[in-house]
């Protein structure tokens, strides 16, 4: 037991912190209705800041902290209540992708102003020892992270059942439109919300730097912790929030000790959050769970088509210059045969979440799956190229089915954090594991098909394989939507409730859609890994399932099921290879500045003609305004006489 | 006091309300009936502001109010309790009544909320969602009596309870219009809603059917509106 | 009452309660084939509750459903629509971004389907006829064969009601539950969509149990009615018997007359 108490005491002090940061979440979803998946991003610019303040300006510590939590907090708080005012009436889908854009944004913008090199970041409070437990050594540090966690904790408890604003904020939650009936502004008191849980955000970003280093990676991914706390507190229950998050540093502490030196385990301490996350999304009764803002229904696609020559000649056109490329492009062609690649990602993306109205933050992952997949029954197995090729979908689809399970329990939000945290753990364990890549820094390898006149070294040769493929799998999905199981998913994104009653076995045709998109994926990353010849983990991490996500719905804003594919493959891939400064930086910030943005302008569809229409509707309305205001009295007292009238009656 | 002039609404593609005109003269009490569904709530949601009308004007004491936000007719004295249990049934009766005294009155509010209520005192910290139907929506009445309202807006709150309770809300109400704030009333004790209403208007799909003295309606003539059927001999 | 040739659906002694609330009390009630059966009574009699237990998005606390002589209370609510028990709601589910002939071919392609991961795909080219052939004649027999192109969101509430209504339809379900599905529509609109009610019990011996608000429909169109008051059933008879009833009349009404129909009051009741 006594060597446990080092662990504990670590343990306490940063599953305090991770508590803290899960009471700023679950107080702003709770008042709001948004989730906010921008959390950790936010917490990590508050710690860039103090880094800024403190360590390349000199400032005195506790200044930097009072500008970089007092000041920097209300005002992202502020920020972050206008964005979810606009946004509560926005569908389900859209209210996810616009936070994950804004993560993509801040974390985007943080490696591009202060690089992508981790930095070590001052411990500047006091590491003197403050007592000593069983001979163990607690700092000063410690006591304090402890100390800001309990009693921000406490301090939040009492605000919210002494005070008016934080009766009021938990009234909110209840019943916004009751509140508004009493005369308190409902926009007031979310914003009093929003403004406490990103000051929580930003004390936890500063205190919990010291012991991650400064990246922004890692702070932004604290939010993950926070997520496991607010799960336990079932999104509802702030002391078990609190309590969760100290739970998550406990258990996740004293693992490491256990597990850090055993092959194959090592990641596990890392994941005990997610893990956390994904067995209480599992385990809790879909009802026992708050719904948060946003519609359900409607799907993405309308029921519009192109005019028949633009059906017939769009193809026809792409398709040629397709070919062409190989011959167009000289040295630039590596470049192209992976935007063909992810062509295929992005398709199989948009057949769930654009068809058929799921969501899933792990699609990284299946690419993953395939490219370590393909690389076994090729190179060890010795399959042919085209069997491995097949055989990764097939396997790739039955990773499918496994992330279809949390699908047919949830929706919406749960739903996105389920197949987050599923990510996060082929990330952080499962890719690890000999299985898929194994423990080598290099990863895996692959080599190109070598078939009839198809020859391995050329990379033209290679570029008209992927380009069969993509042909293949556009072709495939296309007639799969428009087939009997595109309008059944179609129908899913509009009204489960409408199949269901109709007859439908719903959760087998999620099951199904899951499936089909992950044997894509897993093909895609098959293709990947034929074409560069070797993959490492860190090429399909979560972070790029949310950048995929980001990149398609930028492109999906414009176009199509299958344009919106090349598109969002084009910007992501053939994009930077023509402006040097485009780097997956500036990338991260432009997807996700533009997700945030056509979520906000129009629910993440933007078409040209309501948006012209709506503008003009807006600048009417302020004329209007003006006018009315210029002649208030009259019409006031023309209305009076009206109801005089009225009254008559 | 309160005016609904020419006023159209409803909700997406749906019209509910279509021109309806309606008065709550000061100190008066004005029923408003017709059958479910014919707009009654959308129509008490329009005067407090829950709902903008999409043509139409709401007037308050003369003063043309469309399209203020509720909390800003809340404050201008519009007291609503809407259908179901008007109290927020996390909090504790005391956390209730805090909110709906008006901001720096919180104590007076008790002691009056109280005062009507004998039953709360004891209840101060329970759970609201906690306590019986009736004794919820004396709760949710007793906001009419403290946030100094002087029009109150009452949607259904008889409903679903015994019949004993709905005696003492009446009772309640009969009250409150004795001292002299203005109440619409939509209620399906239609009988019990004219003897203590001056004025009565009949709401049927989204058009006003009948507007008149309270008196006027006589009981058989209320029946066969209200069930849109002729009735039968008794 | 169950196994008779004609039974629709039987609700024997069902129970809802939300936490401490009863919504439903007890409820017993018959909706046979080739009869229009009504369920009214006042706001929160518990009519919606009733319904969603019926089609199983709502587990009962206690009682059963019994659907063409089959108790179903233990099967999901897809199950039961494939044994034949189609319904409507009152906010209405329909798939805002398809045509309407979409919206009314996918019910039928629902119940072909099932849980059959095959079927699910494609169907085979007989099912595609009978889709086909259900939807045309749904949307003929509702009327709405010039909208069939038309997208739904871009419908008006009183079109959309007969799309759900030729949904149900095409489904080919034996036994109909319509909530409300007069409300929005004007009084035309109603009287329209109570001849169609008619016709499908009549000539297609559909059974339908219909929740209304609209009097007048529910007066014209059924052959039985059931009242709920509180979750409990207060009276059950023909229409003319409802509204020649004292209780009915109370339950409308308020305590009052409650008294006075028990004779307790001085002014008579007309």
């Amino acid at each position: 037991m006594r060597e446990l108490v080092p662990f504990v005491v670590i343990g306490l002090a940063s599953g305090s912190l991770y508590g803290l940061a899960g009471l700023g979440l679950a107080l702003t979803y709770r008042t709001s209705g948004i989730f906010n998946f921008a959390h950790g991003a936010i917490a990590a610019a508050a710690a860039y800041l103090f880094f800024t303040l403190h360590v390349s300006m000199h400032w005195w510590w506790p200044a930097a902290a009072v500008v970089s939590v007092g000041v920097f907090g209300p005002l992202a708080g502020l920020v972050m209540e206008r964005l979810a005012r606009s946004l509560v009436a926005a569908r389900t889908a859209t209210i996810i992708v616009a936070t994950v854009g804004l993560l993509l944004f801040i974390q985007g913008f943080l490696y591009w102003h202060y690089g992508s090199a981790q930095r070590s970041f001052p411990e500047f409070l006091p590491t003197a020892a403050a007592f000593r437990i069983t001979g163990v050594t607690v700092t000063w540090a410690q006591v304090i992270n402890v100390t800001v966690g309990v009693g921000s904790f406490l301090g939040l408890y009492v605000f919210l059942r002494r005070t008016r604003v934080g009766v009021a904020m938990r009234a909110v939650v209840a019943a916004p439109d009751l509140l508004a009936l009493t005369g308190a502004r409902p926009a007031r008191v979310r914003i009093a919300s929003w403004i406490v849980g990103c000051t929580f955000a930003s004390l936890t970003g500063i205190l919990i730097a010291p012991t991650l280093t400064l990246n922004a990676a890692l702070l932004s991914a604290l939010v993950v912790q926070a997520f496991g706390a607010v799960a336990i507190g079932l999104f509802t229950s702030l002391p078990l929030t609190y309590l969760g998050g100290v739970v998550i540093g406990v258990v996740a502490s004293v693992a490491t000790k256990y597990l850090s030196a055993r092959h194959g385990l090592s990641g596990i301490p890392g994941v005990v959050p997610f893990l956390v996350l994904i067995t209480m999304m599992m385990v809790t009764p879909g009802r026992k769970l708050p719904r948060g803002a946003g519609r359900f229904e409607g799907a993405r696609e309308s029921g519009r088509r192109p005019p028949r020559p633009v059906l017939i000649g769009a193809p026809l056109v792409a398709g040629a210059f397709l070919l062409a490329v190989p011959h167009l492009v000289g040295t630039r062609l590596p470049v192209y045969s992976t935007a063909l690649i992810f062509v295929i990602i992005f398709l199989s993306l948009s057949l769930l979440t654009r068809v058929s109205g799921q969501i899933s933050l792990a699609h990284a992952a299946f690419a993953g799956v395939g490219a370590a997949t393909f690389s076994h029954f090729t190179l060890d197995s010795g399959y042919p190229w085209l069997v491995g090729l097949v055989a990764t979908g097939v396997v790739t689809g039955l990773v499918g089915v496994i992330l279809a399970l949390p699908a047919i329990r949830l929706s919406g939000l749960y739903l996105a954090l389920a197949t987050y945290g599923f990510g996060l753990l082929m990330e952080t364990v499962v890719f690890q594991s000999w299985l898929l890549f194994g423990s080598q820094v290099n990863g895996v390898s692959a080599r190109r098909p070598e078939l009839g006149p198809i020859h391995a070294g050329s990379a033209t040769d290679y570029y008209y394989v992927i380009l069969a493929v993509v042909s293949a799998t556009c072709v495939a999905l296309v007639l799969l939507r428009r087939a009997r199981l595109g309008r059944f998913l179609r129908g899913m994104a509009d009204s489960p409730t409408a199949l269901i009653t109709t007859g439908l076995g719903l959760s087998i045709t999620r099951v199904i859609v899951f499936a089909a998109s992950a044997f894509f994926a897993g093909v895609a990353g098959a293709l990947f890994i034929s074409q560069v010849g070797q993959v490492s983990p860190v090429t399909f991490t979560s972070y790029s399932s949310l950048l995929y996500l980001g990149a398609l719905t930028v492109a999906g804003a414009f176009s199509g099921f299958v344009t919106s594919a090349f598109l969002a493959a084009g910007l992501l891939v053939v994009f930077p290879a023509y402006l040097s400064g485009v780097t997956v930086e500036v990338q991260s910030m432009l997807f996700g500045g533009t997700a945030v943005l056509a979520a906000l302008v129009s629910d993440g569809a933007v078409d040209w003609k309501t948006l012209a229409a709506r503008l003009g509707a807006r600048l009417d309305r302020a004329i209007a305004r003006t006018d009315v205001r210029r002649r208030r009295s009259p019409v006031a007292a023309r209305n009076v006489a009206a109801a005089a009238a009225g009254a008559e009656r | 006091m309160l005016v609904l002039d020419g006023v159209t609404a409803g909700y997406g593609t749906a019209t509910v309300l279509r021109d309806v005109h309606l008065t709550v003269p000061r100190s008066s009490v004005v029923a408003l009936l017709g059958p479910n569904g014919a707009g009654k709530t959308t129509l008490l949601r329009v005067a407090s502001g829950l709902v903008s009308p999409w043509s139409g004007a709401v007037l308050l004491e003369g003063e043309d109010v469309t399209g203020l936000s509720p909390d800003g007719l809340a404050r201008r004295g519009v007291c609503h309790v809407p259908e179901g249990r008007g109290v927020f049934p996390p909090l504790s009766v005391r956390e209730n009544l805090l909110l709906f005294s008006p901001p720096g009155e919180e104590r007076v509010g008790l002691e009056r909320a109280l005062e009507a209520f004998p039953d709360l005192a004891g209840r101060l910290d329970q759970t609201a969602g906690t306590m019986s139907g009736g004794q919820q929506q004396m709760l949710a009445l007793a906001r009419a009596y403290i946030a100094g309202g002087r029009v109150i807006l009452l949607d259904e709150v008889s409903m679903g309870l015994a019949p004993i309770v709905v005696d003492e809300i009446f009772a309640f109400l009969e009250r409150v219009a004795g001292e002299g704030v203005s109440l619409l009333l939509v209620e399906q004790y239609v009988n019990k809603a004219l003897a203590i209403a001056d004025y009565g208007y009949i709401l049927s799909r989204g058009r006003i059917s009948f507007a008149g003295d309270a008196a006027e309606l006589a009981d058989e003539d209320v029946f066969s509106r209200y069930l849109g059927i002729e009735v039968g001999a008794g | 009452m169950t196994g008779a040739t004609d039974a629709g659906l039987d609700v024997v002694d069902l129970t809802v309660r939300y936490g401490g609330q009863v919504a439903v009390d007890r409820l017993g009630l018959s909706a046979p084939l080739g009869r229009l059966t009504g369920l009214i009574g006042p706001n929160g009699a518990g009519k919606t509750s009733t319904f969603n237990a019926c089609s199983g998005l709502l587990r009962p606390s206690s009682g059963r459903i019994v659907l063409l002589g089959e108790d179903v209370t233990r099967k999901g609510a897809a199950a039961r629509a494939r044994r034949g028990l189609g319904r409507t709601f009152q906010r209405m589910e329909l798939f805002t971004s398809m045509t309407v002939a979409e919206n009314v071919a996918l019910a039928r392609e629902a119940r072909q389907a099932g849980s059959n991961p095959l079927r699910q795909q494609v169907a085979t080219p007989r099912q595609w006829a009978a889709v086909q052939a259900a939807t045309a004649e749904a949307l003929e027999v509702c009327g709405i064969t010039g909208l069939a192109d038309r997208v739904v969101g871009a419908l008006s509430t009183g079109q959309r009601r007969l799309v759900e209504l030729a949904r149900v339809y095409a489904g080919d379900f034996r036994m109909l539950l319509l909530d409300e599905p007069s409300s929005g529509l004007d009084k035309a609109e109603s009287e329209r969509f109570g001849t169609i009610l008619r016709t499908l019990v009549s000539d297609r011996g559909i059974g339908i149990l219909l929740v209304e608000h609209d009097m007048e429909l529910v007066m014209t169109v059924c052959d039985e009615l059931y009242v709920l008051d509180f979750g409990a059933l207060i009276f059950h008879g023909t229409p003319a018997e409802t509204k020649a009833s004292p209780v009915v009349r109370a339950a409308y009404l308020g305590s009052e007359a409650v008294m006075e129909a028990a004779g307790l009051a001085e002014r008579g009741v007309g």
